[in-house]
């Protein structure tokens, strides 16, 4: 073979790999028709059938390659026709080889169902098939015969139309590219037409199974603060053990740190639903209910927003849940099984300029925002008989000793406006509201304020923290451990 | 060329033509024009050893990324991969037809040898070869299947623990792919040395490297990927508030999960510019208006070779900065190998040359 356009007959060894290539994938073929396997699981991996078929399909793939490199020059460039027939007919044999081999190892979708539900009670049940038993090397099987079959095309052209040839499919990715780019929605916007239709339905499959499907937008529009999962498992003994992801101390190696940094983001996904009144008015009842204030007044003690998780991110939580309870399944004491965990998302909000000059903790307290995200038992399916559901999905935020004084100052002030409406419904020029809503509120606003003062007297803790309430402990961070 | 003097008007026809022509020619030499693939062999070693660290680096958690203890368990990851819906949020047409609605496309095209191998001895026998390849391709050995299977590897760890994943991984991606189309094991690679071995044996002269127009195709094709990461970070700035504001900068400096507050120097450095506005101010925009010029400014301005170095430097700036700021070592290091590959060969091979002390060729 020469790259002057000479036909020269390719050797033995060219046809032995084909033969052969073309043979690995036929077997592999009839294996699979004969002993199929079962399909796989998470507690069934490959059996005999299916290494012997994974391994007949790489060695099919890597003779037809060597065929092809044998005869397109391993250096320089590429023959041209008819010195390229060779090339070309190595092209086809082992696009043929590789659409045998996607047959063999595809295999058929398990007949179970998989169900997944993301809560006990009338919440959403998702369920699917179980794919093929080697589905996805099938899919990189129809990937390498796309391939091959595209160096057929560019083998039969000439050098010039090779050229145009590439350029224009060089065209192609980079429009690909450029749609990943775009297909994300500016803030309260839409990403453009064109780019959404042609991200769905002409780049998505080709884009995802290359993963260049990236949008590049480091650290834009904003750069957020980051997000961290704690875990609570309690076992049945009554050890309590805390887990922290990421933890500088368990990450020695920083891109470790940086993909379970990734996970918590994972978390945060919302589904771009609002708060409706029920579930505000739930969430202030719970948090008089810890403050042991239950008519605690509005707009005092509240959280910073609702944030909650969409569906398939209630899943990875799910998941995030059961990866821990396998880890550690048992208490270290006495070996007793788990009996519930909880989770949140803890993200650690970034201190202002103003802040920093004064010397504020960028670590301290109040820059760690939790968000419950539930009680799960051990498989990861979340209970709903749990206390704290009306706190789910609220960001919370922790209230220091300056915020408790400003917080007293305000009741005070309200209370006195409060009694003077009063005054005045008494004497008749008032009669917006009933007395009893004003009494009761003239009691609420007057308990939080003697409530404030023993507390900045340090006859009460001087700073109110929902996360340490809710998670019974009084020091936050947790432990990195167990707490008894 | 001048049209001669006493020449007739020309044809727009003939002007246009001859203008495609030269055009056609002038995107021929930007594609094609042969090269030695010093560049991209550079690269392949470069991003070769990086994405070995990166590998190697899943090996003391394996099983929390790949395994059936892993953080997205196999069910979840099977019902991602099958479930997941695609459909586009404005419709085809002006109105959304209830009658003839979007088309929904259910599943994703994903493939990674972890979805079925979910047993720990099998996944680490799987990880071994993919470091052994990875190996390969750092020293060019059979490069090309090194290329391709260290590329299936890398993407098999990718869409098994797709929550796992951050910037590094679609650097991986990207050098990957490119590595499986370009001629990066003709020089500096073992198989470059066997080659020559051979040819000593057969008491021929060793061969000399060989420039092909495939090498040039690759880098250009990294290239604009390259341009293409830098306008979608920077178009997509734009659109945020606090990079208007000229404060973005801030969020990334005072982030206490990236930024090295513990050294003593840098927190008194930031306390300092803190406590004086101005210069707060001053530097925070600054930052911000050179990160955002670097990154809408290098698509366009890298390819005139006068400015090229320029920019260049502006972008190692940058990169060196978040490396250190964000403790994004790695990930600083692979943009930094990605813009290399805007180095022209020849440029590579002395550089090569200057830093082994050896002779310019």
């Amino acid at each position: 073979m020469d790259s002057s356009g000479q036909f020269v007959r390719p050797g033995r060894a060219y046809t032995a790999c084909l033969v052969t290539a073309v043979a690995a994938s036929a077997i592999a073929y009839l294996l699979s028709c004969f002993f199929p396997g079962e399909p796989a699981s998470e507690t069934v991996t490959l059996g005999m059938s299916g290494w012997i078929r994974l391994t007949l399909v790489a060695l099919s793939a890597i003779l037809g390659s060597l065929a092809l490199r044998g005869c397109a020059g391993a250096r320089g460039e590429w023959p041209v026709w008819p010195a390229s027939v060779p090339a070309l007919i190595a092209c086809v044999v082992l696009a043929g080889a590789m659409a045998l081999g996607e047959k063999s190892l595809r295999g058929k979708p398990g007949d179970e169902i998989q169900k997944y539900r993301t809560d006990d009670g009338p919440g959403p049940v998702i369920q699917w098939y179980r794919p093929g038993q080697m589905d996805s090397m099938g899919l990189l099987c129809r990937g390498g015969a796309v391939c091959a079959l595209a160096g057929a095309i560019l083998f039969l052209l000439p050098e010039a139309g090779r050229r145009v040839a590439l350029v224009l499919v060089a065209g192609f990715h980079f429009c690909g590219i450029l749609t990943a780019v775009f297909s994300v929605p500016p803030p309260g916007g839409n990403a453009p037409w064109l780019v959404q239709q042609a991200w769905v339905h002409l780049y998505r499959p080709y884009l995802q199974f290359v993963y260049l499907n990236n949008a590049y937008h480091f650290y834009s529009p904003e750069p957020g603060p980051p997000s961290f999962m704690w875990y609570r498992i309690d076992y049945a003994d009554g050890e309590r053990r805390w887990l922290r992801y990421p933890d500088d101390m368990r990450s020695p190696i920083r891109i470790h740190f940086q993909r379970l940094l990734s996970i918590g983001e994972s978390a945060n996904q919302p589904s771009g639903r609002e708060a409706d009144q029920v579930r505000a008015e739930e969430v202030h009842q719970r948090i008089g209910q810890m403050l042991r204030m239950p008519e605690l007044p509005r707009d005092f003690i509240a959280p910073v927003g609702w944030r909650d998780p969409a569906p398939n991110t209630r899943i990875l939580l799910g998941s995030y849940v059961r990866s821990v309870a396998e880890r550690f399944p048992k208490s270290d004491k006495s070996g007793a099984e788990i009996l519930e965990i909880r989770l949140w998302r803890v993200v650690h909000s970034i201190i202002g300029p103003e802040q920093f000059s004064r010397g504020v903790d960028p670590s301290g307290r109040k820059f760690f925002i939790t968000c419950y995200q539930g009680l799960y038992d051990k498989s990861g399916i979340v209970r709903t008989a749990d206390p704290d559901e009306p706190l789910k999905f609220w960001l919370m935020t922790s209230y220091d000793r300056d915020d408790l004084a400003r917080m007293r100052e305000r009741a005070g002030e309200q209370e006195t406006r409060m009694i003077r409406i009063r005054d005045l419904r008494a004497t008749g020029e008032f009669t917006g509201a009933r007395q009893a809503v004003i009494d009761d509120e003239i009691k609420a606003l007057g308990r939080l304020r003697r409530d404030l003062e023993d507390r900045l007297a340090g006859r009460k803790p001087s700073e109110i923290d929902l996360f340490a309430l809710q998670a019974e402990i009084d020091r936050f961070p947790p432990p990195y451990t167990e707490v008894k | 060329m001048s049209a001669h003097p006493l020449a007739g008007p020309r044809s727009p026809f003939v002007s246009i033509v001859t203008q495609a022509r030269s055009f056609l020619r002038a995107c021929d030499g930007f594609f094609f024009t042969p090269s030695v693939p010093y560049t991209l062999a550079a690269i392949r070693v470069m991003a070769g050893l990086m994405i070995l660290y990166i590998h190697l680096c899943f090996s003391f958690w394996l099983g929390e990324y790949v395994g059936p203890r892993a953080w997205i368990t196999q069910p979840v990851v099977d019902m991602l991969r099958v479930e997941t819906t695609e459909y586009p949020s404005l419709p085809i047409g002006w109105v959304n037809d209830p009658a003839n609605p979007a088309t929904v496309y259910k599943g994703m095209t994903t493939f990674s040898i972890f979805y079925h191998v979910t047993d720990m001895p099998s996944v680490w026998l799987i990880h071994a070869g993919i470091l052994v390849a990875n190996l390969m391709l750092v020293f060019g050995f059979m490069t090309r299947f090194a290329a391709v299977a260290t590329w299936i590897g890398a993407i098999s760890y990718i869409q098994r623990a797709q929550t796992s994943l951050f910037g590094l991984d679609t650097l991986t991606s990207i050098f990957l792919f490119y590595m499986c189309l370009a001629p990066c094991g003709g020089v500096w690679s073992v198989d470059s040395w066997l080659d020559a071995r051979r040819a000593r044996r057969l008491g021929l002269p060793a061969p000399a490297p060989v420039a092909s127009s495939g090498a040039t195709f690759v880098q250009r094709l990294m290239q604009i990927h390259f341009a293409i990461i830098y306008i979608g970070a920077g178009t997509s700035k734009l659109m945020g508030n606090s990079w208007w504001g000229g404060t973005a900068v801030w969020g990334v400096m005072a982030n206490v999960s990236f930024a090295p507050l513990e050294f003593e120097a840098y927190y008194q450095g930031l306390a300092f510019l803190c406590r004086h506005r101005w210069l707060w101010e001053l530097v925070m925009s600054s930052l911000v208006v050179f990160t955002v010029v670097v990154e809408l400014g290098l698509p366009f301005i890298v390819w005139f070779p006068r400015a090229r170095w320029i920019i260049m430097s502006g972008s190692l700036l940058l990169h060196t900065g978040i490396g250190y700021i964000m403790g994004l070592t790695v990930f600083g290091i692979a943009m930094v190998v990605l813009l290399f590959s805007f180095v022209p060969s020849d440029k590579a091979k002395l550089m090569w040359d200057h830093l082994t002390g050896g002779k310019p060729s």
